[in-house]
C-alpha cells in the first residue's frame, strides 16, 4: 500500500503563490508535488472527503498522487503493488467543495490553511484506516467494486429511540452556537439534531437571564453544559462522576478540537457564519473523539492531570533520552518516545520554550492521536497539531512513525515548529532508528512491563496511584504518577471500571471545590480505600476489605519508602533538553552541555 | 467505616459582604392544564412571588417544563431533580403526577467592594447549596401541605382548579415565610425524630395510659406522646409521623411555650388557675372549655395518603412538658360534652404522669458532650453515603464517626432502608 511507505502532506501553495487557500497531498516523492498542484490549482478549495453526510456532491477527481515510486523503505516494498488502485479509490471519493463554501471556511489565512491541511490529514488517515482493513485481510481492494460508502462507524447508526441506546454511561455532545451538531459520540447528528436544538435553546434561554447553564441533575444522570468560545460541549453520564471532573473531561474534548483546528481557526469560521457545519472540517476525525472519550473512561492518567510513564531502568532510559538528544535537526523542539501507550522519554529543546513545558493535557491528546489511528502503523506521518494548553492558535508539525512495524509498539513522535521540515525529521527518525539499533534497545523496551503491585512488598495491597507534585529543585518537570497493574481481583473489564468508579469517587471528593479534603479512609463493599493528598504528593490505595486503619497508615508508609527507592526507574527523574539552534557547531556541542547541566550524566 | 478530616476555611476579607442563599422564586404547575399556545398560564397554579410579570411566569415554567423533557430523552423513568446555573439553583419535585413543584434559591454570594468606584465584583458561590438539603426542603414543604390539605388530586376531584389554586395561595402563603432557607442543613434532610431516652418502667406506663385512654373513647383513631419536644409513642405510620412531629415541634409548641413559662400561678393562665386538679389543656381547638359560645373546632389532617386517605381531626392537649396527639376520624363530629370528658380523664393523669418522667428522666440524664441521634431513614444505601458525606461536610461539624451502619432491606415497601446510629460532635 503507497500509505504504508509515508503519508507526507506539505503544501507547497506559497512556493507557487496559488490562490487555493488550503491543499493537501498524499505524495511519497519529491518530485510529484510540482505536477499535482498544478491540477489543483485549477479547482480552488477545500478538499473534503465526505462520510456520508457533508452535503456537497461527489465531484471531479483530482488532488490524488499520480504515483509513488521512489520507495527508500524496502522493508515495505512489497506492499506497493496495491498502490494505484488505493489510490483510485482515494480520489474517487474526494469531494470539492464550491469556491463559495471555501470563502466561508477558509478566508485566505495561513493558520485557515494549515486547518484544511489536517483536516485532509485526518481524512486520508480514515479513509486509509478503513482501506488497510481490506487489504489486509487479503480481500480486492476496494476500488474494483467503485466508491462503496464508507463503513458506519461503530456506534453511529444507533437508534436514537432505543434503550440501548438511552443505556449508554456517557454521551457527549458538541454544538455549535447556531444550534447545529458537531459530534455525538453515540448516535448519529443528524437523528439527534433536535436534541441537540434542545441543548442550545436551554443554554441561550438561561445566558438571555444573564446567567449561565452549569448542569442539570436527575437520579441517574448528570448534565454538564460548557461553553467553550462559539462551541457548546455536553455530557450526560451516569457515571456518577463528580460535575467537575465531566467538565474536565468535556474540556479534553474541547482541547482535542482545538488540537485539530486551533482556537483562533474556530473562532473566525464562526465569525464568519454563525451556522457554518463545523462536521467538514472534522469529517474522518469522530474515530480521534472517540478514542478520546474511550480513554477518559478507562485511563486514570486523564482524572490525575498526570501521565502515566513506563516503569523502566534509569539507565535503559537515559541511552534512549541521549539518542534523541543526538538526533536533532533545527526547529525540533519536542522528541518522545512511547512504547506500549506509555511514555518512555521526552526531550525537549530547551532555547526555543525556555520556561515551557509540554503539558500533560498536550501529551495525553497526543498519545490519543497515536492511540486512535491505527493508520499511524503503516510509515511516516507529517501532520500539523495545535497544542492547546501549551498555545491554542499556532501549530506544531508531528512527525510520527513507529520503529517496530509489525507488532508496533514503539511509536517515536518528533514535533517541529516547520511545516517543511518533514525531510530533515524523517532524517533524525533514522538516526533514532540506527542507534536504537545498535543499542539493541528495541528488544530491551520489548521487554519492559509493568509492574505488580505484590512488588511493593505489602500484604493487603491491591492497587495504587501514586502522583507526586513537583520536586522542590528549579525544574518544572512534567507531572507523572504510577500505578501497578491492575491484577486479580481487578483483571475482568468490569472490575477495572468498579476500581475506577470507586478512585474517581474519592478524587472528586478531594477535589470537591466548596469542601475539599485531605484523608479519606473508605470502607466499601469488596474493599477498603485509602487517599490522602498532601503538599507533595497525591495518593490512592486499594486495600483488601478486611484491612484495618491502623494497619493500612503503616502500609502507606512502606509503600511510600518503596516508591522513593524505585523512583528512577518509575518516572522520569530530569526531562534533558538540547539545543537546536541554526548554528551547526552550536548545535552539535549543545547537547552535551544541557546534559551536564541537568545531572543528566551524573546519572548515568 | 468512613472517617473524614478538612481542612479550615478561610475566614473572609474584612469588607466583603456574604449573603445567604435565598428565595427567589417557588411555584407549582402542571403542564397538562394549558397544552394550547396563548395558554400557558393556566399551567401555574401557584406562583410566588405573585406580582411577578405574567411573561416572566411562563418563561420560567417554559424552562422548567425544557428541562424535565430534555432530561426524558436519557431517562424517561427519571427526570430531572435540580438545574445549577452560575446565579441559583432550581429543585425540581413531582409529588403527584403532572404536578411540578419548583424551587429557585440564589446562590449564596460575596460583594467584593472595587477600588475606583467601580460597581463591586459579586462572586457566586455556585457549590454551596446542596441538592440534598434542599430537595429535602421543597419535599417537607409538600408533604405539610399534603398533612392539612390532602393530596392535589383530591382538591382537583372536589373542586376543580379553582379550589386547588385557592388552597394553595392559602397554605404556601404563610408557610413560604417560615422558610429559613438559610439555615436549612442536614437535619432538613433527614426529617427525623427525636425520640425521648426512656427507662422500662415509665415506658410502660405511658404506654398503658395511651391503652386505657383508647379504650375509655372509642373515637380516637390514633394517639401520639411526647415529652420535650421528643417522641415517645406513636399510633401512626412513620412518614406521617415525621411530618406531624416537625409541624409539633417548629410551628405548633413554640406557639404555646409562653404561658407555661410565665409560671403556674400568673395570672396569663386564668383557666389553669381555675382548674387545681390538673395542668391540661388543649393546643388545639377552643381556647376555653369554658365559653359557651366557643366553637369546638380541630384542624384536620390527612394521613395514609397513599391508601386508605384518611382525614382525621387533630386533638393536642398538653400537660405541662408531656403532649398528646388524639387523631380522631373526621366523620365524627365532636361535641363539647367529648371534648370535656377527654379533658376530665385525661388531665389529671397526664399531670401525674409528667411529673414522673420529669423524675426519672432526671435521675437517668447523663452529661455528655455528643449528641447521639437514631434515626431510621428510608433511604438507598448509596443515599445514606451520601448523607454521611453530607454530615461531614455540615458547617458544625468537626468530625462525625458512625457507631453502627446495619443496612436491610424492607421487602415491603421494596425500598431499601438503612438505620443509623451516629453521633455528630459540635464545636
Amino acid at each position: 500500500m503507497f500509505y504504508s511507505r509515508g503519508v507526507c502532506w506539505s503544501s507547497g501553495c506559497e512556493k507557487q503563490g496559488d490562490v487555493s487557500p488550503v491543499e493537501n497531498h498524499i505524495h511519497c516523492d519529491e518530485g510529484q508535488p510540482q505536477t499535482e498542484e498544478g491540477s489543483e490549482a485549477a479547482c480552488p478549495g477545500i478538499s473534503i472527503v465526505t462520510d456520508g453526510f457533508a452535503d456537497s456532491a461527489p465531484g471531479d477527481v483530482s488532488g490524488g498522487p499520480a504515483s509513488c515510486e521512489g520507495e527508500e523503505h524496502t522493508h515495505l516494498d512489497s506492499q506497493d503493488t496495491h498502490l494505484d488502485s488505493e489510490d483510485a479509490h482515494l480520489d474517487s471519493e474526494h469531494t470539492h467543495l464550491s469556491a463559495e463554501q471555501a470563502l466561508d471556511s477558509a478566508s485566505g489565512e495561513e493558520s485557515q490553511e494549515d486547518s484544511g491541511e489536517f483536516v485532509a490529514a485526518m481524512l486520508a488517515r480514515s479513509r486509509l484506516e478503513e482501506q488497510g482493513l481490506g487489504v489486509k485481510g487479503g480481500s480486492p481492494p476496494l476500488a474494483d467494486t467503485g466508491p462503496s460508502p464508507p463503513p458506519p462507524g461503530l456506534h453511529r447508526d444507533e437508534d436514537v429511540t432505543a434503550d440501548a441506546w438511552r443505556a449508554h454511561r456517557k454521551h457527549v455532545f458538541v454544538l455549535s452556537e447556531a444550534g447545529k451538531p458537531i459530534y455525538s459520540r453515540y448516535g448519529s447528528e443528524e437523528a439527534l439534531s433536535s436534541t441537540m436544538g434542545v441543548m442550545m435553546a436551554l443554554v441561550s434561554f438561561v445566558q438571555s437571564g444573564d446567567n449561565t447553564i452549569r448542569s442539570v441533575h436527575s437520579d441517574q444522570h448528570t448534565v454538564v453544559f460548557m461553553q467553550q468560545g462559539p462551541l457548546v460541549l455536553v455530557s450526560v453520564s451516569s457515571s456518577g462522576q463528580s460535575e467537575q471532573q465531566l467538565r474536565h473531561e468535556l474540556r479534553y474534548v474541547y482541547n482535542q478540537i482545538v488540537s485539530m483546528l486551533t482556537q483562533a481557526s474556530i473562532a473566525r469560521i464562526f465569525q464568519h457564519k454563525k451556522n457554518y457545519d463545523l462536521r467538514r472540517l472534522l469529517a474522518g476525525s469522530e474515530k480521534i473523539l472517540d478514542g478520546l472519550l474511550d480513554l477518559l473512561d478507562c485511563d486514570p492518567s486523564f482524572l490525575l492531570s498526570a501521565v502515566h510513564c513506563m516503569p523502566l531502568a534509569s539507565s535503559l532510559r537515559d541511552a534512549l533520552s541521549h539518542v534523541l538528544q543526538k538526533a536533532i535537526t533545527p526547529n525540533l523542539v519536542f522528541s518522545i518516545l512511547i512504547a506500549q501507550g506509555q511514555l518512555v522519554t521526552i526531550v525537549q529543546e530547551r532555547t526555543v520554550i525556555e520556561d515551557a513545558r509540554l503539558e500533560p493535557a498536550d501529551l495525553h491528546l497526543l498519545l490519543n492521536l497515536i492511540g486512535a489511528s491505527s493508520a499511524f502503523q503503516a510509515g511516516e506521518i507529517w501532520t500539523p497539531i495545535c497544542l492547546p494548553s501549551f498555545n491554542p492558535d499556532c501549530y506544531f508539525y508531528a512527525y510520527i512513525s513507529y520503529l517496530d512495524p509489525p507488532s508496533c509498539s514503539v511509536c517515536l513522535l518528533l514535533l517541529s515548529t516547520d511545516k517543511e521540515a518533514f525531510y530533515a525529521v524523517a532524517e533524525c527518525k533514522r538516526k533514532i532508528e540506527e542507534a536504537m539499533l545498535a543499542q539493541n534497545a528495541l528488544a530491551a523496551l520489548a521487554k519492559a512491563r509493568p509492574y505488580s503491585a505484590t512488588q511493593v512488598g505489602v500484604s493487603d495491597l491491591r492497587h495504587f496511584m501514586y502522583k507526586p507534585f513537583d520536586v522542590p529543585d528549579n525544574h518544572r518537570q512534567l507531572t507523572q504518577f504510577t500505578s501497578p497493574e491492575m491484577e486479580s481481583p481487578y483483571s475482568s473489564e468490569a472490575e477495572k471500571t468498579r476500581l475506577l468508579d470507586l478512585y474517581r469517587d474519592l478524587h472528586g471528593r478531594i477535589h470537591s471545590t466548596s469542601r475539599p479534603l485531605k484523608l479519606i479512609y473508605h470502607v466499601a463493599e469488596r474493599e477498603t480505600l485509602l487517599a490522602w493528598v498532601t503538599s507533595k504528593f497525591e495518593l490512592y490505595t486499594c486495600f483488601s476489605p478486611l484491612v484495618t486503619k491502623a494497619s493500612s497508615i503503616n502500609a502507606i508508609t512502606k509503600l511510600l519508602r518503596w516508591i522513593k527507592k524505585e523512583e528512577e526507574r518509575l518516572f522520569i527523574r530530569y526531562p534533558p533538553k538540547y539545543s537546536t539552534t541554526p548554528n551547526p557547531s552550536r548545535t552539535r556541542k549543545a547537547p552535551e552541555h544541557d546534559a551536564t547541566d541537568n545531572g543528566f550524566l551524573s546519572l548515568l | 467505616m468512613l472517617c473524614v478530616f478538612f481542612s479550615p476555611r478561610m475566614a473572609s476579607g474584612m469588607q466583603e459582604k456574604q449573603y445567604t442563599p435565598s428565595l427567589l422564586s417557588f411555584f407549582i404547575y402542571n403542564p397538562k392544564f394549558g397544552p394550547r399556545e396563548g395558554e400557558e398560564e393556566k399551567k401555574i397554579l401557584f406562583y410566588h412571588p405573585s406580582e411577578l410579570d405574567k411573561n416572566e411566569k411562563i418563561r420560567s415554567v417554559g424552562l422548567c417544563e425544557a428541562i424535565v423533557q430534555f432530561t426524558r430523552t436519557f431517562c424517561p423513568t427519571k427526570p430531572a431533580k435540580s438545574l445549577h446555573t452560575q446565579k441559583n439553583r432550581q429543585i425540581f419535585y413531582e409529588p403527584e403526577e403532572h404536578f411540578w413543584m419548583v424551587m429557585v434559591v440564589r446562590n449564596p454570594m460575596i460583594e467584593k467592594p472595587n477600588k475606583d468606584g467601580k460597581p463591586p465584583t459579586i462572586e457566586y458561590q455556585e457549590d454551596e447549596i446542596l441538592d440534598s438539603v434542599y430537595g429535602a426542603v421543597l419535599q417537607q414543604c409538600y408533604s405539610m401541605y399534603k398533612l392539612f390539605n390532602g393530596t392535589f388530586g383530591r382538591a382537583m376531584e372536589a373542586g376543580g382548579v379553582e379550589m386547588l389554586t385557592q388552597k394553595l395561595e392559602k397554605f404556601f402563603y404563610r408557610y413560604l415565610q417560615t422558610l429559613h432557607l438559610q439555615s436549612c442543613d442536614l437535619l432538613d434532610v433527614f426529617g427525623g425524630i427525636s425520640f425521648f431516652p426512656l427507662d422500662k418502667m415509665t415506658y410502660l406506663k405511658i404506654q398503658s395510659f395511651v391503652n386505657r385512654v383508647e379504650q375509655s373513647l372509642s373515637l380516637i383513631k390514633y394517639t401520639a406522646f411526647l415529652y420535650n419536644d421528643q417522641l415517645i409513642w406513636s399510633g401512626l405510620e412513620q412518614d406521617d409521623m415525621r411530618i406531624l412531629y416537625k409541624y409539633l415541634t417548629t410551628s405548633l409548641f413554640p406557639r404555646h411555650t409562653e404561658p407555661e413559662l410565665a409560671g403556674r400561678d400568673s395570672p396569663l393562665r386564668p383557666e389553669v388557675a381555675g382548674n387545681l386538679l390538673h395542668y391540661g389543656r388543649f393546643l388545639t381547638g377552643p381556647a376555653s372549655l369554658k365559653d359557651p359560645d366557643a366553637k369546638i373546632r380541630f384542624p384536620r389532617i390527612f394521613v395514609n395518603t397513599e391508601d386508605s386517605y384518611e382525614e382525621l381531626h387533630l386533638i393536642v392537649y398538653k400537660a405541662m412538658s408531656a403532649a398528646v396527639c388524639f387523631m380522631i376520624s373526621a366523620a365524627e363530629d365532636l361535641t363539647r360534652e367529648f371534648c370535656e370528658q377527654l379533658d376530665s380523664l385525661v388531665g389529671p393523669q397526664l399531670t401525674l404522669l409528667a411529673s414522673d418522667i420529669c423524675e426519672q428522666y432526671n435521675i437517668n440524664r447523663r452529661i455528655s458532650g455528643s449528641v447521639l441521634i437514631s434515626l431510621t431513614l428510608r433511604q438507598t444505601p448509596r443515599k445514606c453515603l451520601a448523607l454521611l458525606a453530607l454530615l461531614s461536610s455540615n458547617k458544625h461539624t468537626i468530625g462525625a464517626h458512625i457507631k453502627r451502619n446495619i443496612c436491610y432491606f424492607d421487602s415491603q415497601r421494596s425500598q431499601a432502608c438503612a438505620l443509623f446510629q451516629y453521633s455528630i460532635y459540635t464545636i
